[in-house]
């Protein structure tokens, strides 16, 4: 898991876990769901927090927490928008399939008078795109 | 702000999209959202969702909901803003800390792993705390600040290695180090060594003059070696005959019944073919007063022990005799008989002694050497106290 983690984000050392998730069939392997990430971008947030870092006993990716939850019924869709770019998180339990998109269009927020715009990101590379 | 920019940030974005004035962000959004929905249903063969929940930013969007529901025929509802989203972490259990077995950070004296859904420090040793320590001040960009007071040493601040910031570290005491290794290095030369170049040029200069005035005065020595070993031969006291050794030679020559009653010099001209010669001879007058049958016994001894006396010979090359008279009063018997020897002077006698003696400076001490020598002799032997007892004369006034 350590080297399919390692392949798939290109970094000699990455931090990674999996659980199960859908609901097992007979004859039919056990489901799982794996996230990795690089090792020296959590570092990186372990030395952001300063002493409190030796207090931190978790991190996930945020789309776990919008994901169904294992013994939901109905499939879930959340969308996130965020400042430069949304995500797009579809989720269903029972069979375990799990689709994400990555959305680069965000809101961004120019300033008094302006009002709350929705910026394109999308084949753009610089700036936010404020209009 | 310029006009054209406020005008479109006045205008709602929304609206320009549903009027279908260009593609806007929003459609980029619908058209995603869609596909995504249609992948999930279509290609996973999964349930349809009921409704999208929007988080995040999405109520600072004016009319999303509306059109994104338009688009994707579902239900979009908004979470209150601002209000976190439930954790699910205990019914899907996923942690990124769990995977690696890898030191996670270190704070110089500890690294931590996470062990047992906790992180655990372990103690480092000396040199990787220093290693760690510098690698968490480069990872951690100054986010955790070194809490080890510095060192002092007679009131001054001792550099810190290793901890990162502002602080010196081995690269930069390496550089330091050699800038000052340079300065010194210069100051060295410019103080010290070409001072000291300088002088020894001077001193090799003054050397050198020196031994050129060596060589000439050796030179001039050498010359003056050469022409006081020709005056000694060839001077005017080289020939001179020293008269004090012949008189000692004479007295130890005489046999107790000889007396001598004169001795002078004569220089007779004499003639060796067609040529004149000018010759030196030393005349001794004496008498005998020994026995009839010893008179002539007596004078040949004295004469052959002159001839035997090399001091004697040195100067004169033969003894002869002269003559047999009777003293004053023709009393042969009562006075003795009285006698005359010659000693002829011969001067090339001596040059070929000075010829056959070493040449140089060796040659000059040796003869000066034993005209001492021979100075001493006689000395000794004129006042009686000569080791040799055959050499010692006897006492003023003692008869035979």
């Amino acid at each position: 898991m350590a080297q399919l983690a390692e392949r798939l984000l290109g970094a000699p050392e990455c931090g990674f876990d999996s659980a199960p998730y859908g609901r097992r069939i007979e004859n039919e392997a056990e489901r799982r769901l794996i996230s990795a990430c690089r090792l020296d971008l959590a570092r990186a947030y372990l030395a952001a927090l300063g002493d409190l870092s030796i207090r931190f006993t978790f991190i996930a990716p945020a789309t776990v927490a919008w994901m169904a939850q294992p013994d939901a019924a109905e499939t879930r869709a959340v969308l996130h928008i965020g400042i430069d770019r949304s995500l797009l998180v579809v989720s269903d339990a029972a069979s375990g399939v799990v689709a994400q998109r990555h959305i680069r269009v965000g809101a961004c927020i120019c300033g008094l008078g302006v009002g709350h715009q929705l910026a394109p990101h999308a084949g753009s590379s610089s700036g936010n795109g404020c209009a | 702000m310029p006009e054209a920019v406020r005008e479109m940030a006045a205008r709602d974005m929304v609206g320009r999209a549903a009027s279908g004035g260009g593609a806007a962000p929003l459609e980029t959004l619908a058209d995603v959202a869609r596909e995504t929905l249609a992948y999930f249903t279509e290609s996973r063969l999964a349930e349809p969702p009921q409704a999208l929940e929007a988080v995040g930013a999405f109520s600072t969007v004016k009319g999303l909901d509306t059109l994104l529901s338009a688009a994707l025929g579902i239900e979009v509802t908004a979470a209150p803003q601002n209000t976190p989203m439930a954790h699910s972490a205990a019914a899907i259990d996923l942690n990124l800390l769990r995977g690696p077995d890898l030191p996670l950070f270190s704070d110089g004296a500890k690294e931590y792993r996470f062990q047992d859904n906790r992180l655990v420090g372990t103690e480092l040793d000396e040199r990787t705390q220093q290693r760690a320590k510098a690698n968490a001040g480069g990872a951690k960009g100054g986010a955790k600040t070194n809490s080890k007071p510095p060192q002092k040493f007679f009131g001054l601040t001792l550099p810190q290695f290793g901890s990162g910031g502002s602080e010196i570290t081995p690269a930069k005491l390496t550089a330091i180090s050699l800038l000052g290794a340079g300065i010194i290095g210069f100051l060295a030369f410019d103080f010290a060594i070409s001072p000291a170049s300088a002088r020894l040029a001077r001193a090799g200069s003054d050397y050198d003059a020196a031994q050129s005035r060596i060589g000439a005065l050796e030179a001039q020595l050498g010359k003056l070696r050469a022409a006081a070993r020709q005056d000694a031969f060839t001077g005017d006291g080289a020939d001179k005959i020293l008269w004090a050794e012949k008189f000692a030679a004479i007295a130890a020559a005489l046999p107790p019944s000889v007396w001598l009653t004169g001795a002078n010099i004569a220089k007779p001209d004499r003639r060796i073919g067609d040529i004149e010669v000018v010759t030196t001879k030393l005349v001794l007058q004496g008498i005998t007063r020994a026995k009839s049958d010893r008179r002539l016994q007596d004078i040949a001894q004295f004469i052959q022990s002159l001839e035997q006396e090399a001091a004697f010979m040195r100067d004169f090359r033969r003894i002869v005799f002269a003559g047999l008279g009777s003293p004053s009063g023709n009393d042969i018997a009562a006075n003795g008989v009285a006698f005359e020897v010659h000693a002829w002077c011969d001067e090339n006698k001596r040059k070929a002694t000075r010829d056959s003696a070493p040449n140089g400076a060796t040659a000059l001490i040796s003869t000066a050497a034993g005209t001492a020598a021979t100075r001493a002799a006689v000395g000794a032997r004129l006042s009686g106290q000569a080791s040799d007892p055959a050499l010692a004369l006897p006492p003023i006034g003692a008869r035979p």
